[in-house]
């Protein structure tokens, strides 16, 4: 029964206008971006050129585009599914799949849906991206874009703040794709979050923005309020691939456990007062 | 919850959060000050700091989504009975429109007082003629800008839906600070033989007319603590520019509400 509300589920959200508008503006900054680098990078000899993973959208060192990236992704991050319970609730498509699949089978598939929606949109295009990358450019070339030489002792220092930079050390291109699929739990997460937000009679969809803008902007503003504390806390840091700052891994564990541990107990909560 | 008492909370909880690394310092702070911090700081443009405006753009923010519905929840439920009570709906807006900006001066007036207080706790604050005038600008500024935006969120919110109009807004907003990125490497303003072109440009930016630490102003003190930069970028250019588009606004919006159709579907719901 959980497997077929995951189901009707899914098919109800990738029928949103919400899904496809995303999916076009992910795609739209990662175009930008590998052609920007594509004209920027042609003709460059291979023992100047950098590592293609570094060139990617998700990559701290790609420049600008990466910032805009980072800035909207709250708004993407609540455009994609953060309103599918309520169009659920206000199209009265809600009585439809709860009489078909049960309360509990309904809330439970509906923060299940909405992670794998979000999942899948925020790590395809950025896979896509990737294969294109290796294609493009030489997957041989080593540099970085901070232009400092790799067997470099500041450049080495600056390595180890990466996240899980073992993995990085070991395999460079299986350590990418790792992160970008951190990226795409950690938007997953997020989306449930908002959801599970929405499940309470929030009058005006504009408020499910606070949540996500409190929580991301909030955690930096710390950092403003606290100078004292040396590491990141600044979303955009945490978010991007080989980001040289220094990071708190347990810290943003946490944060995103307890995210996830809030949101199930939210919707559980709903669940059980719900009722047909 | 009252309107004013979730405005009061709230600007003072985000003023307190703000200055609360103040009490680490133990020495003579001046009022203005405390105004940079909240008008995005006294720094150059550099991508660092631009992250940094983004952040510190959250209780503007916080503002347009909690009072983004202050007008347009009115169109959302029984809008029918409502305004068929209300007779003429461009004074009715006008009235809405003079009560949000009454939101807006409680909102920064609270922030800065919320500031102040946590500030004066380990600290000898200094309050000088420079640092009453640049307050006075800072209300007059910030408080047109917030009125400005927040009326846009609920004028589009009318046309469309709540969502619609704050990622419209805060898209636009946000589209604004990141384009700061230009000025840090394609129109430098430190180190470039054409700094007053580049200058000029800058203030074709409305989130530029924001920071206070850019501009100019006529008396030499206060031009003395403010222009980092050393250009000609008077505060008043800012506080006529606002007041104009806040003028513009406001008409468009009594437009929109007087053409509103409200035997139709509820924006928000969409039934």
């Amino acid at each position: 029964m959980l497997l077929k509300s995951v189901r009707m589920q899914i098919k109800s959200i990738l029928n949103h206008k919400e899904v496809f508008i995303t999916v076009c503006i992910l795609m739209l900054f990662v175009f930008i971006n590998y052609f920007s680098n594509i004209i920027k990078y042609n003709g460059k000899d291979i023992s100047d050129m950098y590592f293609p993973m570094k060139l990617l959208l998700l990559s701290s060192g790609s420049g600008p585009i990466n910032y805009y990236f980072m800035q909207y992704l709250p708004l993407l991050v609540i455009i994609l599914v953060g309103f599918s319970y309520v169009h659920d609730r206000d199209s009265k498509e809600i009585i439809y799949i709860q009489s078909r699949v049960g309360l509990k089978h309904y809330y439970i598939g509906k923060i299940i849906s909405v992670f794998l929606v979000a999942f899948f949109v925020f790590t395809i295009p950025f896979i896509i991206e990737m294969i294109f990358n290796c294609i493009a450019f030489p997957m041989n070339a080593t540099g970085d874009l901070s232009n400092v030489n790799i067997y470099e002792k500041s450049y080495i220092e600056a390595v180890k703040n990466y996240f899980y930079y073992n993995l990085y050390v070991i395999h460079p291109y299986i350590y990418t794709l790792f992160i970008t699929l951190v990226f795409g739990v950690i938007c997953g997460i997020l989306n449930v979050f908002v959801v599970a937000i929405s499940m309470y009679n929030i009058k005006f969809k504009i408020l499910l923005f606070l949540p996500v803008y409190i929580l991301l902007y909030g955690i930096g503003m710390i950092g403003h309020i606290f100078p004292s504390i040396k590491v990141s806390l600044s979303y955009f840091d945490y978010l991007s691939i080989f980001d040289c700052s220094r990071k708190s891994l347990l810290g943003y564990c946490l944060i995103i456990v307890l995210i996830l541990l809030v949101s199930i107990v939210m919707t559980m909560t709903k669940s059980r007062k719900d009722s047909l | 919850m009252s309107t004013y008492l979730k405005c009061i909370i709230t600007s003072l909880l985000w003023g307190v959060l703000e200055s609360l690394f103040y009490l680490r310092l133990n020495e003579k702070i001046i009022l203005s000050d405390i105004i940079f911090q909240f008008s995005f700081l006294k720094k150059y443009i550099e991508t660092p700091y631009i992250i940094d405006m983004t952040i510190k753009f959250l209780p503007y923010l916080i503002f347009q989504i909690l009072f983004g519905t202050c007008i347009y929840k009115h169109f959302c439920s029984a809008s029918n009975y409502y305004f068929s009570r209300c007779i003429n709906r461009t004074k009715w807006l006008l009235r809405e429109a003079f009560l949000l900006y009454t939101y807006v001066l409680i909102f920064l007036f609270c922030m800065l007082a919320g500031g102040v207080m946590v500030t004066v706790i380990t600290n000898e604050l200094i309050f000088d003629l420079e640092s009453i005038i640049l307050l006075l600008y800072y209300l007059i500024i910030y408080s047109l800008w917030l009125y400005l935006t927040t009326l846009l969120i609920n004028i589009i919110a009318v046309r469309f839906n709540s969502s619609v109009a704050f990622i419209a807004i805060a898209g636009l907003e946000m589209g604004c600070i990141f384009s700061l990125v230009l000025w840090e490497n394609v129109l430098p303003l430190q180190d470039s033989p054409f700094i007053d072109r580049n200058f000029l440009f800058l203030q074709l930016n409305p989130v530029a007319h924001l920071v206070l630490a850019w501009h100019s102003s006529f008396i030499e003190k206060l031009n003395m603590r403010i222009n980092i930069y050393y250009q000609s970028f008077d505060l008043n250019i800012s506080v006529v520019l606002f007041l104009l588009l806040s003028i513009i606004v406001t008409v468009v919006g009594c437009i929109v509400v007087k053409r509103k159709d409200l035997i139709m579907a509820n924006n928000e719901s969409g039934v």
